[in-house]
Formats: structure tokens, sequence, C-alpha cells
């Protein structure tokens, strides 16, 4: 199946706009870590501000799309699918650093440096935050589907 | 853009809802959606589609006076 038989013309013009929008963020964003790292503030590890700056910019564009009606295509039903896979899965990992910190097995910052657990955590919290304006979006839609017939 | 309601009327004549002329052209209701609220400029070809399953002319449909 093409990709333009998933989206209509809409969404595909609107993903269009966003992505590019995500990857001008995204060459922003890995400017900015380099400059913050060359000026010797070293914020954390390449694992941490690599998954950090992937994850943000994914936020970014994902959150845009569902706000523009263009994240799921005409498939609803697989697009459901997974967002409930990410809704629990960062909702299991997000627990999972929470007992870490609370029973003292990891840390967030270590050396003044943001840990790649707290890099994970805050990474869990993005993909969260996609699922939960997803579900939002979609009750939104739905009630406004029952006003309309 | 301002409203496009004569899509509106005609749909209504038909006794169809946004959601069904969406799934006759093969495009999402919120497309649709904006289609009617003048937010999203449809393609010619989008355009004959909904023309055909509203039983309208490109005139009567799109139009502007």
């Amino acid at each position: 199946m093409k990709q333009s038989d998933k989206f209509d013309e809409r969404q595909l013009m609107e993903r269009g706009k966003i992505f590019m929008q995500a990857f001008l963020l995204l060459a922003l964003l890995v400017f900015i870590d380099s400059f913050v790292k060359t000026l010797g503030l070293i914020w954390t590890d390449y694992f941490g501000s690599s998954l950090i700056t992937i994850m943000s910019v994914t936020c970014f564009a994902s959150i845009k799309l569902i706000l523009k009606d263009s994240y799921k295509g005409k498939n609803v039903g697989s697009w459901n699918a997974v967002v409930i896979l990410i809704t629990v899965v960062s909702i299991l990992n997000i627990l999972k650093s929470a007992l870490d910190l609370i029973t003292g097995g990891d840390s967030f910052v270590k050396n003044s440096q943001l840990s790649s657990g707290g890099a994970l955590a805050i990474s869990n919290l993005f993909l969260l935050l996609i699922a939960i304006v997803y579900w939002l979006k979609t009750h939104m839609d739905k009630k406004a589907e029952k006003l309309m017939d | 853009m301002p409203k496009n309601l004569r899509i509106k009327v005609a749909r209504a004549a038909l006794d169809m809802s946004q959601k069904d002329v969406a799934e006759a052209v093969g495009v999402t209701r919120q497309t649709m959606n904006a289609i009617e609220n003048g937010d999203y400029n449809p393609s010619i070809k989008l355009c004959i589609s909904i023309c055909k399953v509203l039983g309208k002319t490109l005139d009567e449909l799109f139009w502007e006076d």
C-alpha cells in the first residue's frame, strides 16, 4: 500500500509541513547542544543528549500532527493499537524510573550531569505526553461527531 | 477562506453526514469538515469526487460569487 493511500491529500500536505518544521527543530537542537558542550557545559552524555533531542522533536511533531488531524490515517484501528502500546510502555517505564529513584537504585543526576536513566525517564515522559494528547483528541473528536449526528 | 455552505446544504439534502461523504470520496471526516469550514482548499480531483457523490456540478458547489 502506498503512503498516499493511508492519508488523504490534506493530511499529506500537513505532514509535509510538520516534518519540515521538525527537521529544522532537530537541526537547531543539535546545534544548541553542540554549542553548549563546546562551552564546557556537559549536561549529559552523548546517549542522553541524542535521546532527548530526538524524543523532544518526535513529541513536537507528533503533537502537531495529532492536533492537525494528520497523525492517524484512514485505518484508525491499527493506529489506536500503536498508541495503546506507547501508552503502556511509557507508563511502565516511568513507574520503573520512579521506583528506582525511591529505592535509591538509580539517580537522575550523576556528577552534575543528567544520567542515562534520567534521559530515559524524560524520553518516556515525552512518549506519555504524545499518548495523552492523542487520547484527549480522540475523545474530543468522538464528542464532536456525536454533536454533528 | 469563506465557509462552503453549499456543500453542507447539498449533503443535508441527501441526508448524508460529513462522515458519509468523507468515506464516499476517500478522505477523513476531519478533512471534509475543513473543506466545509473553508480551512482547506481541496484539489480539483477531490472537488470532482465530492461533486459526483453529491450530484452537483463544480460551479454549484465551489464557484465563488
